[in-house]
């Protein structure tokens, strides 16, 4: 927890990754699904991470927590800072004990991420007992409060619940209070609503946001651009296990560097219309095996040019943003106003 | 919970009524002359007619069912009549090789099968997995009576560390029971070992996968929690599934293993009463190991509802 | 329950290990030092010095029994669990000469009529009940109610009577001779007559014999204890017995490998294994016979022809020396070699009854079956019987005759072809009865259970009488002598094939023993060595 003496968000980021390279076994061979990622959270903030299936953007969040599926998935190189600490080199035991404590994650299926077999105050309390000490008792008073923190009624009841016994929405809810019971810095938020209705997501949405009061800094992987440009701080765009755009959301929403990002916005006619179409750009995203030299985007780029068949670098554009665009400077894309 | 368990033995009354009713109909098949049996040798054709008539043997199948049956409410199992000892006496006796072995055989398939199991199923593919299939498929393939050959010649006869025959009753002596359990034990849990390692396996395999262990660890259990509960919990029904129909398996295996290690089980009580068509023996085995099955499976479907809780609104 | 893939396996691993361990486990020789046979069997182990008093003696056996009282146990084995505890009237030793047992002499009235016995003094029952007359005519009486199972053997007894403490008279209906024979049996057997009236005897055994019944775990083995107060302490030379059941072969094997049993039965194709082993072999003479029997009331096994055609047929010596390893002696006398009843002069007679096929196709062809005939025969499963008529059946093949096997078990077999009648034939192996007489009383006479087609030849049923009535071996034999010849000319329904050998191994150290030809395992005066 930070200190209450600077509750002022410090401009120290909370997690940052530097040119993280994962790769997978495929019948084609050991290729790479995540290539050259940088991305930084920052206290109390929300960032959202967007891009299509098959971006990386899940991988790139299971690695911060080292939970990708070895040997099958594996880091080759970057690195992936918790203030001094290099998540992706630390030894299994430490990594075990930071996980869950400073380092949290919730998951797009409450339903099956739940453990079935224990009740909801078990499976927090278990937590709770594992990093924070507590005794039994002391471990479910918490776990009370928890699910009171969390939005959920009557907890006294609820602790005592199996998570079959609840609703999707109340379920994501025992998980994020799982997730944030002992207060991590960061949190990795995977697609949290996407298998919940539209009501709740918007009321977890909040929860997230609320959360994000005591300095927790959260990444929110979603494909859904609505709810990135309703409930998040700022954005990091990926692309065939790239990242082609960061900023701002309000800056990168109303005027995104790269061709893809405006792809995106423009299948969107209206954040009001929540639809999720971000395939109606053109074309698919090409395998990781079938991967240009140069901008991977290039296939479907309206303002593909020779230029574009080069390796292309995340560059810095000064305001928080960056972006990997060979044409960045020549182009003038549409955003959407808000 | 209790109300359950209940209603599952009362409709487990009917059951044993169809299945001493079936047994005592396949007693019937079997050629062969119980009455010249126990005429004697030298008994002449009259002779062995007056037993029949004494025994009531002449009555028809029905009838003789239906006196066993009455008899078996009033809780009388009758008389061995080869052996002339009640019944229940006999199984009495017999009863603790019989349970003892099966344990034992159930305790090394458990206490062997499910780590194998877990070492294979969390880490499928791996050089442990691919060894625990080997054995496994070993196990399963080796019959009983062979392996028993094999532990007789080399732990009893060349080693001299373990008995070759005989049983022990735990009462009497519990270290050297435990020794006239070793060999027997190993020779009739091996299979089921194997079995269950297979079965925890694979269901070790698929719970390993699910996103709940995920969250687990993402949550920075140490391994032994997320294996030990949240795997091992989540794979309890199939393992505890294998686990029980081990022990039909076992009662199966424990014939022969029985004859081979001269324990005087059930296993020997019923080929003996068998070959004798000794029928009120053969009926009271039949109705004991019956009981035992329908018990081990209560508890089995008892213990589902303590690894899955949706199962216990109901 | 024999297990041919199992014991080659157990065989061959065991010779691996051996191998492997450069020799090792042999106790050096086996029997081969101790016996004259060529085989290295041995035919009894004289008792030998230096025994160890304290010893136990374990024995391996087939089947137990089915009750542990003389007078209703179902099974012809059960006698072999009761030796220990029961005294009989008379004993048969190991040479078939009777003598003095709880009786100390007895004696035949001139007419035939009765059989008076002295009974020895001083003796108690396990019980502490006295043994004297009235215990013997209780015993007695009740070894002839209807319960009994050994109610034919004592048939000619009409009554028991006690003339004073220590003397009976049997009251007889002719075959004072035969009645001695029975009472060395099981039928002789003399139980307290408190224990009668207390009941329990199927599992408590109280008899006056060298050692009590300490425990009996059924389906398992049965302990004996030295009995303390027994009239001739020179045959109690070990402290404690045991008895275990161990119906499987190589089972029995085992433990006598592995030092849990002094000795055990062991089939005859286990001989040269357990030699390999280290173990000894007893191998002797029992009254087990393997033996081709028709119903001579059914066609066409009245014609004598036939009957002799068949016996023409079988080729006792290929059976009992080639598929039976020498362990069963080919023979045409129904009664060991060892018996007074056997005749020397004849032998084993294969002369009179020799393997000749072409003289068999002659007489079949005499007797109207010129392209011979078919019938069938039951056999059981459970013995070495099985493989005796296959080798049968191929015989009789050769001289046109075509039998067909069925097999079924003893009891089937007994009411099928005894009490129904419904068989042609069976082959049969049938055993101990402790009088010769017994052959005839339950095979070969027209009322014998083994006869179902009632005929006989009158001169056997006349000489049958004559030879029970005499007391004296000596006096009975010449009467059996012309019983044989008579049989060879008439050819009856049941003809011997082979005489089976008891085969039994046992660990260097026991001695005391001997193969009694009356086929029982009476363990009277065995002894161990210390470490034995």
């Amino acid at each position: 927890m930070p200190d209450p003496a600077n509750t002022e968000p410090s401009n120290a980021p909370a997690l940052t990754i530097e040119g993280l390279r994962i790769s997978a076994a495929t019948e084609h061979g050991r290729v790479d699904v995540v290539d050259d990622v940088h991305l930084t959270l920052r206290p109390g903030r929300i960032t959202g991470l967007a891009g299509e299936s098959g971006s990386g953007k899940t991988v790139t969040g299971l690695a911060v927590l080292r939970l990708l599926a070895e040997p099958t998935l594996r880091v080759e190189s970057g690195r992936i800072l918790l203030g001094d600490l290099d998540l992706a080199r630390l030894p299994r035991g430490e990594l075990r004990a930071l996980r869950g404590r400073r380092v949290s994650m919730v998951f797009q299926e409450p339903m099956t991420s739940l453990d079935p077999a224990f009740t909801v105050g078990t499976l927090i309390g278990e937590v709770l007992r594992r990093h924070l000490g507590m005794d039994r008792r002391a471990a479910r008073e918490r776990a009370v409060e928890l699910l009171d923190r969390v939005g959920i009624p009557e907890p006294e009841k609820r602790v005592d619940s199996f998570p079959f016994q609840l609703s999707g929405g109340m379920q994501q809810r025992v998980l994020i209070a799982m997730a944030v019971a002992c207060g991590p810095d960061v949190l990795i938020a995977d697609e949290p609503t996407t298998a919940l209705d539209v009501t709740v997501q918007a009321q977890i949405l909040r929860l997230l946001r609320s959360l994000t009061d005591d300095g927790m800094a959260v990444l929110l992987v979603t494909h859904d651009l609505g709810v990135l440009a309703e409930h998040c701080d700022d954005l990091v765009v990926m692309y065939a296990g790239q990242v082609v755009e960061t900023g701002p959301v309000d800056d990168v929403l109303a005027a995104p560097a790269h061709p893809y990002t405006a792809g995106l916005l423009a299948a969107v006619p209206s954040t009001a219309r929540r639809v999720e179409r971000l395939a109606t750009i053109p074309g698919t995203v090409p395998p990781p095996h079938l991967l240009p030299a140069g901008c991977r985007f290039v296939a479907r780029c309206p303002h593909a040019a020779p230029v574009c068949e080069e390796p292309v670098t995340l560059e810095d554009a000064g305001g928080g943003r960056s972006r990997r665009c060979a044409r960045a400077a020549e182009l003038d894309l549409e955003g959407v106003g808000r | 919970m209790a109300g359950y368990a209940v209603r599952r033995l009362l409709t487990a009354v009917p059951l044993l009524a169809l299945i001493g009713f079936g047994a005592f109909m396949l007693t019937f098949m079997i050629p062969g002359d119980v009455a010249a049996t126990i005429a004697g040798e030298s008994a002449t054709p009259q002779r062995i007619e007056e037993v029949r008539r004494q025994l009531g043997l002449d009555d028809s199948a029905l009838t003789q069912f239906g006196r066993w049956a009455g008899g078996v409410l009033q809780g009388d199992l009758g008389t061995s009549m080869i052996h002339r000892i009640a019944v229940t006496q006999m199984i009495g006796e017999r009863l603790g090789v019989t349970v003892s072995l099966v344990a034992f055989g159930l305790l090394i398939a458990v206490l062997v099968g499910v780590p194998a199991g877990l070492v294979a199923g969390l880490r499928p593919g791996r050089w442990t997995d691919r060894l625990v299939t080997v054995l496994t498929t070993l196990g399963l393939a080796v019959p009983a009576f062979w392996l028993a050959t094999i532990l007789i010649i080399v732990f009893a006869i060349n080693l001299g560390m373990l008995p070759a025959t005989g049983f022990v009753p735990i009462t009497e002596n519990p270290l050297r029971w435990l020794e006239s359990m070793i060999l027997p034990g190993l020779a009739i849990g091996a299979a089921s070992a194997a079995d269950v390692a297979r079965q925890s396996r694979s269901a070790v395999a698929e719970t390993v996968g699910r996103d709940h262990v995920r969250t687990s660890r993402a949550m920075g259990l140490r391994p032994r929690s997320v294996v030990g509960r949240h795997v091992l919990k989540n794979s309890g029904i199939p393992i505890v599934t294998v686990a029980s129909l081990q022990v039909e398996r076992l009662l199966g295996a424990a014939v022969v293993v029985e004859l081979m290690f001269a324990m005087p089980g059930l296993g020997q009580l019923t080929v003996s009463a068998v070959r004798a068509r000794d029928i009120p023996t053969i009926q009271g085995v039949v109705l004991t190991i019956a009981v035992v099955v329908i018990l081990v499976n209560l508890l089995v479907d008892l213990s589902y509802a303590w690894f899955n809780p949706r199962l216990r609104k109901r | 329950m024999a297990h041919p893939i199992r014991s080659a396996l157990a065989i061959a691993v065991s010779a691996a290990l051996v191998a492997a361990c450069g020799g090792g486990g042999g106790g050096g020789g086996g029997g081969g030092g101790k016996g004259p046979k060529a085989d290295g069997t041995v035919k009894n182990v004289p008792l030998a010095s230096g025994f160890d008093k304290d010893g136990e003696f374990s024995w391996g056996y087939t089947i137990e029994a089915s009750s542990l009282d003389p007078h209703r146990g179902t099974s012809g084995f059960d006698q072999n669990w009761l030796f220990p505890v029961y005294d009989r009237l008379v004993y048969a030793a190991p040479d078939g000469i009777l003598k003095p047992m709880l009786a100390t002499s007895w004696e035949a009235a001139e007419d035939g009529g009765s059989v008076t016995l002295k009974l020895r003094e001083g003796v108690t029952f396990h019980d502490g009940t006295p043994m004297d007359a009235a215990a013997v005519k209780t015993s007695l009486d009740r070894a002839r109610d209807d319960e009994s199972v050994v109610k034919s053997d004592l048939a000619t007894i009409q009554d028991v009577t006690v003339a004073d403490d220590h003397t009976v008279r049997l009251a007889l209906s002719g075959g004072a001779g035969a009645i001695l024979g029975a009472l060395a049996d099981r039928a002789g057997m003399i139980i307290s007559p408190a224990a009668i009236k207390k009941g329990g005897l199927d599992t408590h055994p109280v008899g006056a014999g060298p050692y009590t019944m300490v425990d009996h775990k059924q389906g398992d083995r049965v302990d004996y204890g030295r009995y303390g107060r027994y009239w001739d302490p020179s045959v109690q030379r070990v402290a404690k017995m045991t008895f275990r059941v161990m119906s499987d072969d190589q089972t029995r094997l085992n433990a006598l490998q592995a030092g849990e049993l002094s000795m055990a039965l062991i089939r005859q194709n286990q001989v040269e294994p357990a030699q390999r082993m280290g173990l000894n072999v007893l191998a002797g003479e029992s009254p087990t016979f393997y033996a081709f029997t028709v119903n001579n009331a059914r066609k066409p096994f009245g014609d004598r022809k036939v009957r002799l055609a068949l016996n023409l047929a079988i080729d006792r010596k290929a059976i009992g020396e080639g598929l039976l390893d020498g362990f069963c002696t080919p023979q045409i006398q129904p009664w060991p070699s060892t018996s007074w009843a056997y005749d020397e002069k004849l032998g084993a007679g294969l002369d009179k009854w020799p393997h000749d096929p072409a003289r068999a196709k002659k007489l079949l062809a005499e007797a109207g079956y010129p392209k011979g005939f078919t019938f069938t025969a039951l056999t059981s499963q459970t013995t070495g019987i099985a493989a005796v008529a296959e080798a049968v059946q191929a015989q009789f093949a050769k001289v046109g005759v075509t039998m067909k096997i069925k097999l079924v078990d003893a009891s089937q077999k007994t009411r099928m072809f005894d009490v129904e009648k419904s068989a042609d034939a069976a082959l049969i192996s049938y055993s101990p009865t402790p009088d010769p007489q017994g052959v005839l009383d339950r095979q070969l006479l027209p009322g014998a259970a083994g006869n179902p087609g009632r005929k006989a030849s009158d001169e056997v049923v006349r000489l049958a009488g004559e030879a029970g009535d005499a007391l004296d071996p000596d006096d009975r034999a010449p009467v059996f002598h012309k019983i044989m010849a008579e049989l060879i000319d008439y050819v009856p329904h049941s003809v011997p094939i082979c005489m089976q050998q008891r085969t039994e191994a046992f660990r260097d150290g026991v001695s005391g023993l001997a193969v009694n030809p009356a086929g029982s395992r009476d363990f009277r005066g065995v002894a161990v060595t210390k470490g034995g």
